[in-house]
């Protein structure tokens, strides 16, 4: 793979190929999207694109009988779900403020992976890698779903920590399910009274988090707003979600990341999204990544999603922590910010 | 022809950003075809292809409002295209497959056509002729064949990293070439020579 681009250096050919096929790691990602601002640099990126689109003759495809009117379909029932679909960020963090000020409907939801279960070896891993984990997450998410429930009255509604069988665990949000799933959260979003006045909003604080058995993945759709990454360090850096991982061996961490990644296949959308829509983007490369914590954050301005995420630099234990900011319609990476050393 | 439909892409967005939801369906005229066959040659699958086609429609839907109009709109869109493409892969635990259109590679090595390109525009052939060998075979089994990283990387023997690597390669070669070629050839008949599909790769733009 091509260096990562810098500031002095816009991203070369391969870098450009390498952002349009998605292949690229959270900070080379994000790189290639800031020097996009460059003409030249957006330039060379359509040359590419429109070789790539000619090499594989994506024009020549003639789509099944009824596509188009099923897809007509489906984005008009998208549409008339979540009638304000284009909306300003100053409208959607109102939103996402009432949810996340008003007490009484705060949404934090705790997704328990059933720690014993995994230390059993219940529902275990083929240890494989975060791309495996990925992999298994889609096929076993219908018989290996984690139950959870939300209560609207209390700050934080922690998960029953059993693990589901196949007989009673939910089906897994299919990607067909996922929007409608966030069309109805944008609608019950936009059905709340109006809310306290809009401001930086703290994160739920950690005592209302502090008993949660880890690992959890723990959804929070309370919006954080940071203008930079020191911002970012100072409201992750002693989540106790991460702290309960660190120093787990790699082989339990292994089971528990796939655990994590299943489990927010089954999440509820958050801000519009689904919880695991940009997952592979927050896991980078590292294996095993575990994610901790999924929260609503708006970077410098841009409306994202955070994943931290922990992972081994070595082979022995979970020793390394980075929070992965990402805009969620495209996966685009805003910032990576490590939590611990490299 | 209406307003809308002479108008660019991009004013397009703008104005269904700004509240024009006829623009938002003059958008999805124009690329439902396309965006649908960026899918099907990533999973070569008409179920998939469609419900990624229809996840990209909803990611504009939603999302138009983060196009900044830096690169054109048909890039932006192939790129939401390509993640709602990798994500549904994922989450299906399916990984993409081989267009049954397209051609077998086991067929053209046996035939005069070895790397299966003859459908291909000229200027591509010819493009394609001029990479590097390695990059080539992984970007032809990439996309002509259809073949997902992982299949190409078990069939060349090499990491899947590096079977990336040689089709990014491969694809920013290709652009330089046809850029090249271009401005060599801005009318297409000047006298300049073309690529020669026959010439051996020379690692020069």
């Amino acid at each position: 793979m091509s260096d990562q681009p810098t500031p002095q250096s816009p991203p070369d050919d391969e870098a450009l190929a390498a952002w349009l096929a998605g292949d690229l790691d959270p900070a080379a990602d994000a790189a290639v999207e800031a020097a996009l601002d460059d003409p030249d640099t957006a330039a060379r990126l359509d040359a590419i694109a429109d070789v790539v689109a000619r090499l594989r003759r994506v024009d020549e495809v003639t789509p099944p009988d009824g596509f188009e009117r099923r897809l007509r379909t489906r984005l008009d029932e998208a549409r008339r779900s979540a009638p304000a679909t284009v909306t300003s960020l100053e409208q959607a963090r109102a939103r996402r403020t009432w949810t996340g000020v008003g007490a009484a409907a705060a949404v934090l939801v705790v997704l328990a992976l059933g720690s014993l279960a995994v230390l059993q070896g219940v529902g275990g891993s083929d240890g494989g890698s975060a791309e495996v984990a990925m992999d298994d997450s889609a096929a076993g998410g219908a018989d290996t779903a984690q139950q959870f429930s939300t209560t609207e009255a209390a700050p934080a509604t922690e998960v029953t920590p059993e693990r589901a069988t196949a007989g009673d665990a939910p089906p897994a949000a299919t990607a067909e399910e996922a929007p409608a799933a966030a069309a109805d959260s944008s609608l019950e979003d936009a059905a709340q009274p109006p809310g306290p006045p809009q401001g930086p909003v703290p994160r739920v604080p950690p005592a209302a988090e502090a008993t949660l058995p880890g690992p959890d993945v723990v959804l929070d759709e309370t919006l954080i707003e940071a203008a930079d990454d020191a911002t970012v360090f100072a409201a992750f850096a002693d989540l106790p979600e991460l702290q309960a991982v660190m120093g787990m061996p790699v082989a339990e961490a292994d089971t528990a990341a796939i655990d994590a990644i299943r489990a927010l296949a089954t999440a509820p959308a958050l801000g519009g999204s689904a919880a695991d829509a940009c997952v592979q983007t927050g896991l980078g490369d590292r294996q095993p990544t575990l994610v901790v914590r999924v929260q609503a954050l708006a970077y410098a301005g841009r409306e994202g999603v955070a994943y931290v995420v922990a992972s081994s630099q070595g082979d022995q234990v979970v020793d390394y922590a980075e929070v992965v900011v990402v805009e969620p319609a495209t996966c685009t990476v805003l910032t990576a910010v490590p939590l611990t050393e490299r | 022809m209406s307003d809308r439909a002479a108008a660019s892409d991009e004013a397009l967005v703008a104005a269904y950003v700004a509240g024009d939801a006829a623009a938002f369906d003059e958008l999805v005229s124009r690329y439902q075809r396309r965006v649908y066959g960026i899918c099907y040659r990533y999973f070569g699958d008409r179920q998939d292809a469609e419900d990624a086609a229809q996840e990209t429609f909803l990611t504009l839907l939603r999302r138009a409002e983060t196009y900044t109009a830096r690169a054109r709109f048909s890039t932006w869109l192939y790129r939401v295209a390509m993640n709602a493409c990798n994500d549904l892969s994922r989450k299906r635990a399916r990984r993409p497959r081989a267009a049954p259109s397209a051609p077998d590679p086991a067929q053209h090595a046996a035939s005069d056509d070895p790397v299966g390109v003859r459908e291909l525009a000229l200027d591509l052939q010819q493009a394609l002729a001029a990479l590097e060998p390695e990059h080539r075979d992984a970007v032809v089994l990439h996309d002509v064949h259809g073949l997902p990283y992982a299949d190409i990387a078990a069939r060349l023997g090499v990491p899947v990293g590096t079977v990336k690597s040689r089709i990014h390669r491969g694809h920013a070669r290709l652009a330089a070439l046809l850029r090249a070629a271009e401005a060599e050839a801005p009318a297409g008949d000047d006298g300049t020579e073309p690529l020669d599909p026959a010439r051996p790769p020379t690692g020069r733009p």
